[in-house]
């Protein structure tokens, strides 16, 4: 090994003197060449690492010079971007190629370099590059080379320490160190050489300024690591859902509203679920109780960076039906990744009530008389009924008669999700003369109580 | 004799027959019609009702007996038990008659009689811009707009003869909807819709922007309301919101209908019948005692 370096520095002294007659060898790019005699170190590349040296082989005579021969021998080095031999160099002009490295294990590296007669020794160390490592509440580098922030609450800042070490056994120049990327930035200067078996510790910020994800770079000499993290707004204020009336009852429709306690720190939006749980035993369910501009149990809601207001589907209101059973709904804001702080729901209870009563009806016939009650029995238990017959003159026709339709009202039931609403035609048969019969006065019976109709005239 | 009433209840049992409660058939968004159950403020709304042409609808009456619903080119029975009728492009006012219909075609100023899916040319003329019209014994009312105002007058279809009876003092604007009903007279202003009985009694609800009044069933008229934002205090929920009106007397209220997903056209039974207001789901006797 050392008889070859002294062949090939022989030749290198020995040539010299015929190539400044016509060819001058240099290295660097056009505003910082240095003139290349025998040797040319690479200095320093960090395993795994590559590094390229433009040279330039110019022409300082005052006639042609024809390269017939650009060769390199060695390991780790590599000639690249040159043109085909021959080459003709006119005076004053040059020809130009790369030389590349690239090593991957720690060691020092030595080719040489042929232009024409002249031969170059390069020359390259390669030591252990840079380890990068973080400190919380940063994690990485991932698999895929990623220093995560994690989330930080938007116009907050979180910083993390990071460590760049020299592993190996000489010192080692990082350069660039650098963090790239909206929302990152660093007070670390641009480069630094590390003592072997040293490290050096600098501080990384992420200041999200929007509720959105960011990205960035940070390159410590040959290597160049992901930066990530997530901006998020601050939750919402704990929303105040009001309803149009305090108390309500089956069979009615209002309004939902909902306000802010403190004005909204990012334009948001989500979803208001309701949801109804019902207090009558076997009902599992009443689809009438929804958002009735929709017919669904969900409304989407906007509010705006700064307001206090929340839009419901695009309106200050939402309309919901009450259904026609005894239950309780409740109404839940979900503003998703927004986050909501406080209670986010709102409960109206409708309570169990007598028979509601819609319509009230009456039909003579020939061979009967028949009453027609529409209305709702959010108990599910209405059945028991009683009927006050009165002549043409209001005579009570004896005592009331009393029937138990229960059963009918069960199986009518059984059958049903979509609330208590009911028709019964209760029919009596007459074999008399049923003209003389006046009016009727009916009651109807349920576990919260009883209701009589007015007085319902036969026509 | 009242003791043999009295005798005669004593002793013959009544039976009962429970069933859903229909408040009528809504015109969805879509063109569909659809069957609303319930009560008026706490109301579902059922599957559409498919006819064989699929056709959206563009208006339609109903009552206990009939109901009838106009597409762009046809006067439909949705039942469908009776054909498809070619009727004059364009929506149709529809006054229901038992099984019959008055049928007027506003684009081509024409009258049908509407009879078993025949349709049966009338000549009339109104002089007049044709709102609504409202079935009478004997012929129809109807209430025409002209350049004095809107007016309701009776036509005899016996002998062709047109009779005032009166004007519409409420109905000033020209973009008021008016609507003829057995006992009263819908208006639906810029902001509010009214119900005036003919003893000139009023009832008006706000309500901005309506368009269009159709008749459900008997005692419900459905508005569809078309996102006029109307003044301060309008109910105005929903750019384009359908709803229902209780016309019986005493027993007026307005609430909003559920809305509807668009209807789907495959995968469902051709036809659905609708739903008949007294079918009785159940049907079971009682014992009177």
């Amino acid at each position: 090994m050392i008889g070859r370096f002294l062949k090939i520095a022989a030749i290198a002294v020995l040539s010299p003197f015929a190539l400044r007659a016509q060819l001058v060898l240099s290295a660097g790019d056009g505003s910082a060449e240095t003139v290349v005699t025998s040797v040319y170190g690479f200095g320093q590349i960090a395993a795994g690492s590559t590094k390229d040296v433009d040279f330039h082989a110019r022409n300082t005579g005052t006639s042609a010079v024809t390269v017939t021969k650009l060769a390199m021998s060695g390991i780790g080095f590599s000639i690249m971007n040159t043109a085909s031999i021959p080459y003709i160099v006119a005076p004053g002009n040059s020809l130009d190629f790369t030389m590349h490295f690239s090593g991957s294990t720690v060691g020092s590296y030595s080719a040489n370099l042929q232009v024409n007669s002249t031969i170059v020794l390069l020359l390259a160390t390669v030591v252990q590059g840079p380890a990068v490592s973080v400190a919380s509440p940063c994690t990485g580098p991932d698999a895929t080379g990623t220093i995560n922030f994690g989330r930080v609450q938007q116009t907050g800042s979180v910083s993390c320490t990071f460590t760049v070490a020299n592993t190996g056994v000489v010192a080692l120049p990082v350069s660039p160190i650098a963090v790239t990327g909206a929302g990152f930035s660093t007070t670390q200067a641009s480069a630094a050489t590390i003592p072997a078996g040293q490290n050096i510790t600098f501080t990384v910020m992420f200041s999200p300024s929007s509720a959105i994800p960011y990205s960035g770079t940070f390159t410590a000499g040959p290597d160049t690591y992901g930066l990530s993290g997530t901006g998020y707004s601050a939750p919402l204020s704990a929303p105040m859902l009001t309803f149009d009336v305090p108390v309500m009852s089956s069979g009615e429709q209002h309004t939902l509203s909902v306000n802010l306690s403190q004005p909204s720190p990012v334009a948001a939006s989500g979803n208001i679920t309701m949801t109804f749980v019902s207090s009558v035993a076997g009902i599992t369910d009443d689809s009438a109780v929804q958002f009735v501009a929709s017919g669904k149990r969900v409304v989407s809601f906007t509010v705006a960076q700064g307001a206090t207001a929340v839009m419901l589907s695009g309106f200050s209101v939402a309309t919901f039906a009450t259904g026609t059973t005894a239950g309780k709904i409740t109404f839940t804001m979900d503003a998703g990744a927004y986050g909501i702080s406080g209670n986010a729901t709102a409960s109206a209870t409708i309570s169990p009530a007598p028979v509601s009563i819609n319509t009230a009806s009456t039909t003579t016939r020939v061979n009967n008389v028949e009453v027609t009650i529409t209305g709702f029995d959010n108990t599910y238990s209405a059945g028991k009924m009683s009927f006050s017959f009165f002549d043409t003159n209001n005579n009570p026709l004896g005592a009331a008669i009393t029937s138990d339709f229960t059963s009918q009202f069960s199986s009518y039931y059984n059958a049903t999700t979509a609330g208590s609403g009911f028709l019964i035609g209760v029919t009596f048969p007459v074999t008399g003369n049923s003209a003389l019969i006046g009016g009727v006065n009916v009651t109807m019976t349920n576990a919260a109580g009883t209701v009589q109709t007015q007085r319902l005239n036969f026509p | 004799m009242k003791t043999a009433i009295l005798f005669l209840f004593a002793l013959i049992p009544g039976w009962a027959q429970v069933s859903t409660l229909t408040l009528g058939t809504m015109l969805d968004s879509s063109g569909a019609l659809r069957p609303v159950r319930g009560v008026i403020a706490s109301a579902t709304v059922g599957d559409p009702i498919l006819t064989d042409s699929n056709a959206p609808f563009l208006s339609f009456a109903c009552s206990a007996a009939l109901c009838l619903a106009k597409t762009e080119s046809a006067v439909v029975d949705p039942s469908g038990k009776s054909p498809d009728a070619p009727a004059p492009q364009g929506p149709a006012w529809i006054a229901i008659s038992g099984t019959s219909a008055f049928v007027f075609f506003p684009a081509s100023q024409q009258l049908a009689v509407w009879n078993n899916g025949q349709l049966t040319p009338i000549a009339f003329a109104s002089g007049g811009e044709v709102l609504s019209l409202r079935a009478t014994d004997g012929g129809f009312d109807y209430a025409v707009r002209r350049d004095d105002g809107v007016w309701i007058e009776r036509y005899l279809i016996g002998d062709g003869s047109s009779t005032a009876l009166g004007s519409l003092s409420d109905a000033h604007d020209p973009s008021d909807l008016v609507m003829l009903v057995s006992d009263a007279t819908l208006i639906a202003g810029q902001n509010h819709v009214s119900i005036v009985r003919a003893d000139g009694t009023k009832s008006s609800f706000l309500l901005a922007g309506a368009t269009q009044f159709l008749q459900m069933s008997g005692s419900y008229v459905e508005i569809v309301t078309g996102g006029s934002s109307g003044t301060a205090g309008a109910r105005v929920p929903n750019e384009s919101a359908m709803w229902v009106l209780r016309i019986d007397p005493g027993h007026e209220q307005l609430a909003m209908l559920p809305g509807a997903p668009p209807r789907v056209l495959r995968g469902l039974p051709r036809r659905i019948a609708l739903p008949a207001p007294r079918r009785p789901s159940v049907r079971a006797t009682g014992e009177a005692q």
